[in-house]
Protein backbone atom coordinates (compact mmCIF):
# COMPACT_ATOMS: atom_id res chain seq x y z
CA UNK A 1 0.00 0.00 0.00
CA UNK A 2 1.52 3.13 -0.86
CA UNK A 3 2.52 5.51 2.08
CA UNK A 4 -0.26 7.93 0.90
CA UNK A 5 -2.90 5.30 0.96
CA UNK A 6 -1.44 4.66 4.46
CA UNK A 7 -1.80 8.28 5.59
CA UNK A 8 -5.12 8.95 4.27
CA UNK A 9 -6.06 5.91 5.79
CA UNK A 10 -4.81 7.18 9.39
CA UNK A 11 -6.47 10.21 8.47
CA UNK A 12 -9.49 8.73 7.57
CA UNK A 13 -9.73 6.98 10.48
CA UNK A 14 -9.09 9.78 12.61
CA UNK A 15 -11.28 11.63 11.16
CA UNK A 16 -13.96 8.82 11.25
CA UNK A 17 -13.45 8.47 15.38
CA UNK A 18 -13.53 12.24 15.51
CA UNK A 19 -16.66 12.86 13.40
CA UNK A 20 -18.13 9.95 15.58
CA UNK A 21 -17.02 11.62 19.13
CA UNK A 22 -18.67 14.56 17.57
CA UNK A 23 -21.90 13.51 16.57
CA UNK A 24 -22.60 11.32 19.94
CA UNK A 25 -21.85 14.98 21.62
CA UNK A 26 -24.04 17.13 19.11
CA UNK A 27 -26.97 14.22 19.27
CA UNK A 28 -26.40 14.33 23.04
CA UNK A 29 -26.59 18.37 24.00
CA UNK A 30 -29.37 18.38 21.34
CA UNK A 31 -31.59 16.01 23.11
CA UNK A 32 -30.29 16.98 26.69
CA UNK A 33 -31.26 20.33 24.83
CA UNK A 34 -34.75 19.05 23.41
CA UNK A 35 -35.19 17.98 26.98
CA UNK A 36 -34.77 21.33 28.47
CA UNK A 37 -36.67 23.40 25.77
CA UNK A 38 -39.85 20.74 26.81
CA UNK A 39 -38.77 21.72 31.02
CA UNK A 40 -38.64 25.27 29.82
CA UNK A 41 -41.72 24.93 27.80
CA UNK A 42 -43.73 23.37 30.53
CA UNK A 43 -42.32 26.31 33.20
CA UNK A 44 -43.75 28.42 30.89
CA UNK A 45 -46.83 26.78 30.31
CA UNK A 46 -47.48 26.97 34.21
CA UNK A 47 -46.07 30.28 34.48
CA UNK A 48 -48.42 31.33 31.42
CA UNK A 49 -51.32 29.42 33.14
CA UNK A 50 -50.12 31.33 36.73
CA UNK A 51 -50.60 34.71 34.47
CA UNK A 52 -53.66 33.56 33.09
CA UNK A 53 -54.94 33.07 36.52
CA UNK A 54 -53.03 36.13 37.87
CA UNK A 55 -54.37 38.46 35.04
CA UNK A 56 -57.94 36.37 36.42
CA UNK A 57 -57.51 38.25 39.41
CA UNK A 58 -56.33 40.85 38.07
CA UNK A 59 -59.07 41.45 36.08
CA UNK A 60 -61.36 40.88 38.96
CA UNK A 61 -59.33 43.08 40.92
CA UNK A 62 -59.58 45.87 38.25
CA UNK A 63 -63.62 45.33 37.96
CA UNK A 64 -63.42 45.86 41.21
CA UNK A 65 -61.37 48.66 41.34
CA UNK A 66 -63.25 50.25 38.44
CA UNK A 67 -67.04 49.65 40.62
CA UNK A 68 -65.51 51.35 43.81
CA UNK A 69 -63.82 54.18 40.99
CA UNK A 70 -67.33 54.47 39.90
CA UNK A 71 -69.25 54.44 43.07
CA UNK A 72 -66.25 57.17 44.37
CA UNK A 73 -66.78 59.40 40.78
CA UNK A 74 -70.81 58.67 42.14
CA UNK A 75 -69.68 59.81 45.65
CA UNK A 76 -67.87 62.87 44.25
CA UNK A 77 -70.48 64.10 42.17
CA UNK A 78 -72.55 63.89 44.73
CA UNK A 79 -70.63 65.73 47.26
CA UNK A 80 -70.19 68.08 44.49
CA UNK A 81 -73.48 68.50 44.33
CA UNK A 82 -73.96 69.16 48.17
CA UNK A 83 -71.35 71.71 47.80
CA UNK A 84 -72.81 73.65 45.24
CA UNK A 85 -76.09 72.89 47.71
CA UNK A 86 -74.18 74.40 50.21
CA UNK A 87 -72.30 77.41 48.54
CA UNK A 88 -76.08 78.11 47.49
CA UNK A 89 -77.34 78.14 51.25
CA UNK A 90 -74.54 80.02 52.11
CA UNK A 91 -75.64 82.97 49.95
CA UNK A 92 -79.19 82.71 50.85
CA UNK A 93 -78.06 82.98 54.25
CA UNK A 94 -75.62 85.48 53.66
CA UNK A 95 -78.56 87.35 52.26
CA UNK A 96 -80.41 86.49 54.99
CA UNK A 97 -78.11 87.66 57.33
CA UNK A 98 -78.02 91.23 55.24
CA UNK A 99 -81.83 91.67 55.35
CA UNK A 100 -81.89 90.66 58.72
CA UNK A 101 -78.92 93.50 59.54
CA UNK A 102 -81.14 95.86 57.78
CA UNK A 103 -84.66 95.20 59.27
CA UNK A 104 -82.78 95.79 62.51
CA UNK A 105 -81.01 98.87 61.92
CA UNK A 106 -84.53 99.83 60.26
CA UNK A 107 -86.15 98.41 63.91
CA UNK A 108 -83.33 100.78 65.49
CA UNK A 109 -84.28 103.90 63.74
CA UNK A 110 -87.72 103.07 64.66
CA UNK A 111 -86.76 102.29 68.37
CA UNK A 112 -84.85 105.58 68.34
CA UNK A 113 -87.97 107.51 66.86
CA UNK A 114 -90.38 105.58 69.28
CA UNK A 115 -88.32 106.80 72.23
CA UNK A 116 -88.01 110.45 71.11
CA UNK A 117 -91.69 109.82 70.27
CA UNK A 118 -92.10 108.66 74.26
CA UNK A 119 -90.02 111.36 75.80
CA UNK A 120 -91.97 114.04 73.59
CA UNK A 121 -95.10 112.10 75.39
CA UNK A 122 -93.57 112.18 78.64
CA UNK A 123 -92.79 115.46 78.56
CA UNK A 124 -96.51 116.35 77.87
CA UNK A 125 -97.53 114.00 80.53
CA UNK A 126 -95.63 115.93 82.87
CA UNK A 127 -96.91 119.03 81.66
CA UNK A 128 -100.48 117.98 81.32
CA UNK A 129 -99.90 116.52 84.79
CA UNK A 130 -99.09 119.59 86.66
CA UNK A 131 -101.67 121.51 84.42
CA UNK A 132 -104.19 119.11 86.19
CA UNK A 133 -102.37 119.42 89.72
CA UNK A 134 -102.26 123.46 89.26
CA UNK A 135 -106.19 122.76 88.09
CA UNK A 136 -106.61 120.85 90.83
CA UNK A 137 -105.43 122.81 93.37
CA UNK A 138 -107.29 125.66 91.83
CA UNK A 139 -110.50 122.96 92.06
CA UNK A 140 -109.29 122.44 95.56
CA UNK A 141 -109.04 126.08 96.13
CA UNK A 142 -112.46 126.35 94.47
CA UNK A 143 -114.21 123.76 96.53
CA UNK A 144 -112.33 125.19 99.74
CA UNK A 145 -113.61 128.81 98.39
CA UNK A 146 -116.88 127.50 97.64
CA UNK A 147 -117.02 125.62 101.27
CA UNK A 148 -116.44 129.23 103.07
CA UNK A 149 -118.67 130.35 101.35
CA UNK A 150 -121.40 127.67 101.89
CA UNK A 151 -120.39 128.04 105.72
CA UNK A 152 -120.78 132.10 105.34
CA UNK A 153 -123.56 131.27 103.67
CA UNK A 154 -125.05 128.72 106.36
CA UNK A 155 -123.50 131.34 108.82
CA UNK A 156 -125.65 134.54 107.72
CA UNK A 157 -129.00 131.92 106.81
CA UNK A 158 -128.32 130.89 110.59
CA UNK A 159 -127.83 134.90 111.32
CA UNK A 160 -130.74 135.73 109.42
CA UNK A 161 -132.94 132.77 110.72
CA UNK A 162 -131.99 134.01 114.40
CA UNK A 163 -132.91 137.87 113.12
CA UNK A 164 -136.02 136.30 111.99
CA UNK A 165 -136.25 134.47 115.41
CA UNK A 166 -135.44 137.66 117.29
CA UNK A 167 -137.83 139.17 115.22
CA UNK A 168 -140.47 137.32 115.98
CA UNK A 169 -139.69 137.12 119.76
CA UNK A 170 -139.54 140.86 119.97
CA UNK A 171 -143.05 140.95 118.04
CA UNK A 172 -144.30 138.74 120.82
CA UNK A 173 -142.50 140.86 123.70
CA UNK A 174 -143.76 144.32 122.05
CA UNK A 175 -147.79 142.27 122.16
CA UNK A 176 -146.77 141.25 125.46
CA UNK A 177 -145.69 145.00 126.54
CA UNK A 178 -148.58 145.93 124.86
CA UNK A 179 -151.06 143.97 126.30
CA UNK A 180 -149.26 144.62 129.25
CA UNK A 181 -149.98 148.02 128.76
CA UNK A 182 -153.04 147.61 128.28
CA UNK A 183 -153.67 146.35 131.50
CA UNK A 184 -151.18 148.20 133.29
CA UNK A 185 -153.99 149.31 135.11
CA UNK A 186 -156.28 146.37 136.60
CA UNK A 187 -152.50 144.66 137.13
CA UNK A 188 -150.27 146.33 138.98
CA UNK A 189 -146.94 145.31 139.39
CA UNK A 190 -147.58 141.96 140.97
CA UNK A 191 -144.85 140.65 143.11
CA UNK A 192 -142.61 137.53 141.83
CA UNK A 193 -143.19 138.61 138.24
CA UNK A 194 -140.17 137.43 137.01
CA UNK A 195 -137.96 140.75 134.85
CA UNK A 196 -136.89 137.39 132.99
CA UNK A 197 -140.09 137.75 131.14
CA UNK A 198 -139.20 141.03 129.42
CA UNK A 199 -135.46 140.14 128.82
CA UNK A 200 -133.41 137.76 126.73
CA UNK A 201 -132.83 134.50 127.70
CA UNK A 202 -129.67 133.89 128.50
CA UNK A 203 -127.89 130.25 129.69
CA UNK A 204 -124.82 127.64 129.22
CA UNK A 205 -124.20 124.21 127.81
CA UNK A 206 -123.47 122.05 131.19
CA UNK A 207 -123.19 118.76 128.90
CA UNK A 208 -122.77 117.83 125.48
CA UNK A 209 -123.68 114.28 124.07
CA UNK A 210 -123.68 112.88 120.77
CA UNK A 211 -126.11 110.46 119.55
CA UNK A 212 -124.43 107.62 117.79
CA UNK A 213 -128.21 106.20 116.75
CA UNK A 214 -129.60 109.06 115.34
CA UNK A 215 -126.56 110.40 114.38
CA UNK A 216 -127.34 113.87 116.31
CA UNK A 217 -125.84 115.56 119.05
CA UNK A 218 -127.60 116.83 122.50
CA UNK A 219 -126.99 119.39 124.89
CA UNK A 220 -128.37 120.14 128.14
CA UNK A 221 -128.68 123.73 129.66
CA UNK A 222 -128.87 125.23 133.34
CA UNK A 223 -132.38 126.32 132.31
CA UNK A 224 -135.59 125.17 132.94
CA UNK A 225 -139.27 125.83 133.56
CA UNK A 226 -138.82 128.02 135.34
CA UNK A 227 -136.94 130.46 132.36
CA UNK A 228 -139.97 130.02 130.54
CA UNK A 229 -137.86 127.32 128.36
CA UNK A 230 -140.78 125.09 126.43
CA UNK A 231 -140.41 122.45 124.41
CA UNK A 232 -140.01 122.85 121.02
CA UNK A 233 -138.30 126.21 121.38
CA UNK A 234 -135.08 126.97 119.43
CA UNK A 235 -132.48 128.76 120.79
CA UNK A 236 -128.76 130.07 120.10
CA UNK A 237 -125.42 128.63 121.05
CA UNK A 238 -123.05 131.61 120.96
CA UNK A 239 -119.26 131.78 121.63
CA UNK A 240 -117.54 134.84 122.26
CA UNK A 241 -120.56 136.71 120.55
CA UNK A 242 -120.15 134.21 117.49
CA UNK A 243 -123.13 131.94 116.21
CA UNK A 244 -122.40 128.49 116.37
CA UNK A 245 -125.20 126.46 115.97
CA UNK A 246 -129.47 126.22 116.68
CA UNK A 247 -130.57 124.26 120.16
CA UNK A 248 -133.83 123.10 119.97
CA UNK A 249 -135.47 122.33 122.97
CA UNK A 250 -137.17 118.66 123.14
CA UNK A 251 -137.43 117.79 127.22
CA UNK A 252 -137.57 120.56 129.68
CA UNK A 253 -137.31 120.07 133.59
CA UNK A 254 -137.63 122.98 135.88
CA UNK A 255 -133.97 124.11 135.76
CA UNK A 256 -132.51 122.42 133.16
CA UNK A 257 -133.42 121.10 129.48
CA UNK A 258 -132.56 119.02 127.26
CA UNK A 259 -132.44 119.99 123.25
CA UNK A 260 -131.32 118.70 119.84
CA UNK A 261 -127.85 121.03 118.54
CA UNK A 262 -128.65 121.92 114.71
CA UNK A 263 -125.31 123.48 113.37
CA UNK A 264 -127.33 124.10 109.77
CA UNK A 265 -124.55 121.79 108.30
CA UNK A 266 -121.57 124.00 109.47
CA UNK A 267 -118.65 122.20 110.79
CA UNK A 268 -118.71 123.24 114.20
CA UNK A 269 -117.96 121.75 117.90
CA UNK A 270 -120.16 122.93 120.78
CA UNK A 271 -118.55 122.70 124.12
CA UNK A 272 -119.61 122.92 127.67
CA UNK A 273 -119.92 126.34 128.97
CA UNK A 274 -120.99 127.52 125.39
CA UNK A 275 -123.63 130.34 125.91
CA UNK A 276 -127.56 129.36 125.00
CA UNK A 277 -129.26 132.62 124.54
CA UNK A 278 -132.59 133.20 122.71
CA UNK A 279 -132.01 136.31 120.55
CA UNK A 280 -128.69 137.42 119.16
CA UNK A 281 -127.66 140.85 119.61
CA UNK B 1 -4.04 -9.87 -9.03
CA UNK B 2 -1.54 -7.92 -11.06
CA UNK B 3 -2.31 -4.87 -9.69
CA UNK B 4 -1.34 -5.94 -6.22
CA UNK B 5 2.20 -6.15 -7.79
CA UNK B 6 3.60 -9.61 -6.65
CA UNK B 7 6.93 -9.58 -5.23
CA UNK B 8 9.09 -12.57 -5.94
CA UNK B 9 11.40 -13.61 -2.99
CA UNK B 10 14.95 -12.61 -3.06
CA UNK B 11 14.47 -9.69 -5.44
CA UNK B 12 14.01 -5.48 -4.95
CA UNK B 13 11.51 -4.21 -3.46
CA UNK B 14 9.46 -1.69 -5.97
CA UNK B 15 7.18 1.12 -4.67
CA UNK B 16 3.49 0.19 -4.75
CA UNK B 17 1.65 2.27 -7.09
CA UNK B 18 -1.34 4.68 -6.32
CA UNK B 19 -4.07 3.19 -7.00
CA UNK B 20 -8.02 4.11 -7.63
CA UNK B 21 -8.61 3.19 -4.18
CA UNK B 22 -6.09 5.49 -3.15
CA UNK B 23 -8.20 8.55 -4.62
CA UNK B 24 -11.47 6.98 -3.53
CA UNK B 25 -9.89 7.22 0.24
CA UNK B 26 -8.46 10.75 -0.21
CA UNK B 27 -12.52 11.50 -1.40
CA UNK B 28 -13.65 9.43 1.69
CA UNK B 29 -10.97 11.87 3.80
CA UNK B 30 -12.01 14.93 2.29
CA UNK B 31 -15.47 14.15 2.72
CA UNK B 32 -15.38 13.14 6.64
CA UNK B 33 -12.96 16.27 7.05
CA UNK B 34 -16.02 18.32 5.40
CA UNK B 35 -18.38 16.48 7.92
CA UNK B 36 -15.88 16.80 10.59
CA UNK B 37 -15.79 20.31 10.07
CA UNK B 38 -19.52 20.74 9.75
CA UNK B 39 -19.94 18.64 12.83
CA UNK B 40 -17.55 20.20 15.08
CA UNK B 41 -19.56 23.27 14.17
CA UNK B 42 -22.80 22.46 14.77
CA UNK B 43 -21.28 20.19 18.02
CA UNK B 44 -19.74 23.49 18.95
CA UNK B 45 -23.01 25.94 19.01
CA UNK B 46 -24.54 22.84 21.57
CA UNK B 47 -21.42 22.54 23.73
CA UNK B 48 -21.75 23.50 26.88
CA UNK B 49 -18.08 25.19 27.24
CA UNK B 50 -16.32 26.92 24.75
CA UNK B 51 -13.13 26.06 22.98
CA UNK B 52 -12.46 22.92 20.29
CA UNK B 53 -12.58 20.76 22.99
CA UNK B 54 -15.89 22.00 24.16
CA UNK B 55 -17.33 20.67 21.48
CA UNK B 56 -17.30 16.80 22.60
CA UNK B 57 -18.17 17.55 26.18
CA UNK B 58 -21.69 17.00 27.12
CA UNK B 59 -24.70 18.90 28.97
CA UNK B 60 -25.50 18.27 32.65
CA UNK B 61 -29.03 17.05 33.26
CA UNK B 62 -31.20 20.13 34.23
CA UNK B 63 -28.49 22.61 33.60
CA UNK B 64 -28.34 22.66 30.09
CA UNK B 65 -25.37 25.65 28.98
CA UNK B 66 -25.26 27.38 25.62
CA UNK B 67 -22.26 29.46 25.62
CA UNK B 68 -21.48 29.55 21.79
CA UNK B 69 -25.17 30.01 20.73
CA UNK B 70 -26.19 33.37 19.92
CA UNK B 71 -29.72 33.08 20.76
CA UNK B 72 -30.34 36.76 19.92
CA UNK B 73 -29.88 36.42 15.79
Amino acid sequence: MHIITKILVVFAAVLAVLLSALTVAFTYNAAMIVQENQRMSQQVASLSADIKARDGAFALARQEWDQERASLVSQKSALEADRTNAKSEAARLLADVKDGQTRSASLRSQIEQMSATQKTLALLIESYRSELTNLRDGQLRNAERETELADRINDLTGQLQVAQDNNRALQEQLAELQTAMSQDGAIAAAPGASPRTTSVLEARVTRVTPDSGSGNTFAEIDAGSNDRIRTGMELNIVRDGRFLAKFVVTRVDLQKAIGRIDTLNRSVKIRSGDTVISALR
Amino acid sequence: MSQFGMQMPGGGKSKPPLTIYTGLLFVAVACLATATYFAFEQASLVAPEKGPAGAIKLQQEGSVQLPNADLNR
